[in-house]
């Protein structure tokens, strides 16, 4: 892929006016959704590639929010490649067009907003890592309201005081007596949680990311009534790492009560939501095993070794992670996200 | 070789646990399969006499006892964590190497290795150029998903009939990234026919952090007895296998070839079970009828 793309990026930037270097571009994009990866060079796409991309980017041009994420994540991927072999001119380029991408997204489908606010932590983070301070600011704040400001701050604190608790974690080796295994240090620690999410869904009733968490601190603090309802609105949410997490923890508190026809259904909905990931799978095969149904328990960790071709991204994995300090994994995520 | 083996520390998991396995042919068979052993040395040369069986306490009369006649279905999954770099990867690259050369032209070898994600590398064939490609392959990079590993090890057993299931389960350390809670994986083991052995550079200690991400157990305390006793050794012990401890990645090599060689030290017993209801967990008690070695099976099975 990597010369061929290349050649059909440097046409795309040639023949920008043409059709043709549209349909190259196009090409080039679907060929990344569907690979999964990036040509091996840089790639130079210089001021005529940013003019294509705006009109890319123009609402007439028929790109869906899908394939226009897919095109961010493209461009991502080049400038990240091409800050590496301190090409930050050609890389500003590509900074550019995955910002102007992301905001054309965002206009189409403004549920793309977790999809955004990822890829702005992550992406910043990982351009001054790479000592690229002044590319970094390129990408621009976030569009928000001062309530959903609020809200981000909220959530910010919230996932602060959730690391705590997860690192205080249980004092002993002993099976839980509750939900999760808890010592004083994390029950003050999830408790401080709830409340930051609490205060974040209730300034922003659009922030799934505070639901899901705050869901999530509810099972663990063992207040497994109270968490369906935030867990549900993120499970309705179109963004899919949130949606396919929502739907792991719904399937997971079913699973403690016993309700195992309901948890396969969650699992099995959390995997059509994120094919890549590999908790779903393993939960779903879990709770066959409990229902007696051992050939199909065995079927669904076989189809998950057979079916991911090695591309297993698991949301999981950064639930929680800081971007700012380890933006590596959630990179792996956002690329995944425009994968079909 | 003796003196290689000799810096191990193994530690034998709780005798009377036996490793069984039922096949349903009409009158179903259970076969366990279990180590005896004395002063560290396995003994061999035992008749069906020798051992007294019981299922869920009820005496049962042992049909058959064979060593090293059933070919062996030996899964290897490795844990390639970032912690597992440089000359550790490379040593236990080769000891896994080692591992499948010891293997009969009859046995099958699966691979799977575990950092973040859980790869099937080489999936169940009998030994070969490929299995050896697919160790070779791997890097290491990665947080731990050990319950998820183990788990899915467990779960895909080799179905062809009539064989022995080992895995040889290497991990240097806890599990940090799994879905899956350990108390799932240690079910799973209940359920199984596989012996688990736990190659690891510590002893296992409890638990003392949030050992898996969801941080939701799935399992309540009422459905199993609370233990102490950290879940790679309960692993181990639930399934009648054990666990080796090691010191220096140098010494990976000898531990991967005593493990395979004390599976074929292994009897298989096989019996019909009498005088117990079909249905729920089936204790399993195995012991001599005289003499003072150790037996290690597994503890029952679920039906």
């Amino acid at each position: 892929m990597s010369a061929t793309l290349q050649s059909v990026l440097l046409a795309c930037a040639m023949s920008w006016q043409q059709p043709a270097g549209l349909v190259a571009y196009r090409h080039a994009i679907d060929a990344y959704r569907d690979g999964g990866v990036l040509h091996q060079e840089p790639v130079v796409f210089g001021a005529e590639g940013l003019f294509m991309v705006s009109r890319v980017a123009d609402p007439a041009s028929g790109w869906a929010a899908a394939d226009l994420a897919a095109a961010v994540m493209f461009h991502t991927d080049t400038a990240l490649r091409l800050v590496k072999v301190s090409s930050q001119q050609d890389a500003a380029t590509h900074v550019d067009a995955a910002a102007m991408l992301l905001r054309a997204a965002l206009e189409r489908d403004p549920a793309r907003a977790a999809f955004a606010r990822r890829w702005r932590s992550t992406v910043a983070a990982l351009l001054h890592a790479a000592g690229a301070r002044e590319l970094a600011t390129r990408i621009g704040p976030e569009a928000e309201s001062k309530p959903q400001a609020r809200a981000r701050t909220a959530f910010a604190l919230g996932l602060t005081e959730e690391i705590r608790a997860a690192v205080a974690g249980p004092l002993s080796g002993k099976p839980p007596k509750r939900s999760a295994p808890v010592t004083a240090e994390a029950r003050r620690a999830l408790l401080e949680a709830a409340r930051h999410f609490q205060d974040a869904v209730a300034r922003d009733p659009t922030d799934v990311e505070a639901a899901l968490h705050l869901g999530r601190i509810l099972i663990v603090a063992g207040r497994e009534i109270d968490a369906d309802r935030p867990l549900r609105l993120a499970a309705a949410s179109p963004d899919r790492p949130v949606r396919y997490l929502a739907m792991l923890f719904l399937g997971a508190i079913a699973e403690r009560q016993s309700r195992y026809a309901d948890a396969e259904g969650q699992y099995r909905a959390a995997g059509e939501a994120f094919p890549w990931g590999q908790s779903a799978p393993l939960a779903l095969s879990h709770v066959l095993m409990r229902e007696g149904r051992e050939p199909e328990a065995r079927a669904a960790v076989a189809r998950h070794f057979a079916g991911t071709g090695g591309r297993v991204v698991e949301p999981l994995w950064t639930y929680l992670a800081d971007p700012e300090t380890d933006p590596g994994p959630t990179l792996n995520l956002l690329r995944a996200e425009v994968w079909r | 070789m003796k003196g290689a083996i000799a810096v191990l520390v193994v530690i034998c998991v709780a005798a009377g646990e036996a490793a069984a396995q039922r096949f349903r042919s009409g009158v179903e068979v259970v076969r366990v399969d279990a180590l005896v052993t004395e002063g560290g040395r396995a003994i061999t040369g035992l008749k069906a006499d020798d051992f007294q069986l019981r299922d869920n306490g009820v005496l049962q009369a042992i049909d058959s006892v064979a060593v090293d006649e059933a070919p062996i279905s030996m899964l290897l999954a490795l844990d390639t964590s970032n912690s597992v770099e440089g000359p550790t990867l490379d040593h236990l690259k080769q000891a896994a190497v080692t591992a499948v050369d010891a293997l009969s032209p009859n046995d099958r070898v699966a691979v799977m290795t575990f950092a973040n994600a859980v790869t099937l590398r080489a999936d169940w064939s009998a030994a070969t150029a490929a299995t050896r490609t697919a160790i070779a392959s791997a890097e290491s990079g990665g947080a731990t998903s050990l319950y998820d590993a183990g788990y899915a090890a467990l779960t895909l057993q080799d179905s062809l009939p009539g064989r022995r299931s080992y895995i040889l389960l290497f991990s240097d350390g806890g599990d940090t990234s799994s879905w899956l809670p350990a108390s799932a994986t240690l079910e799973r083991a209940r359920r199984s026919d596989a012996v688990v052995y736990v190659v690891t550079r510590r002893t296992p200690r409890p638990d003392v952090r949030l050992e898996y991400r969801s941080g939701i157990e799935l399992w309540t305390p009422a459905s199993r007895p609370p233990s102490d006793s950290p879940a790679m050794i309960q692993l181990a012990a639930i399934t009648g296998g054990h666990v080796v401890v090691f010191e220096r990645a140098d010494e990976l090599r000898a531990a991967f070839a005593a493990v395979v060689s004390q599976f074929r030290s292994r009897y298989l017993l096989a019996y019909r079970p009498r005088d117990v209801e079909s249905a729920g967990w089936h204790s399993i008690d195995l012991k001599l009828t005289r003499g003072r070695a150790t037996v290690t099976a597994r503890r029952g099975y679920a039906k």
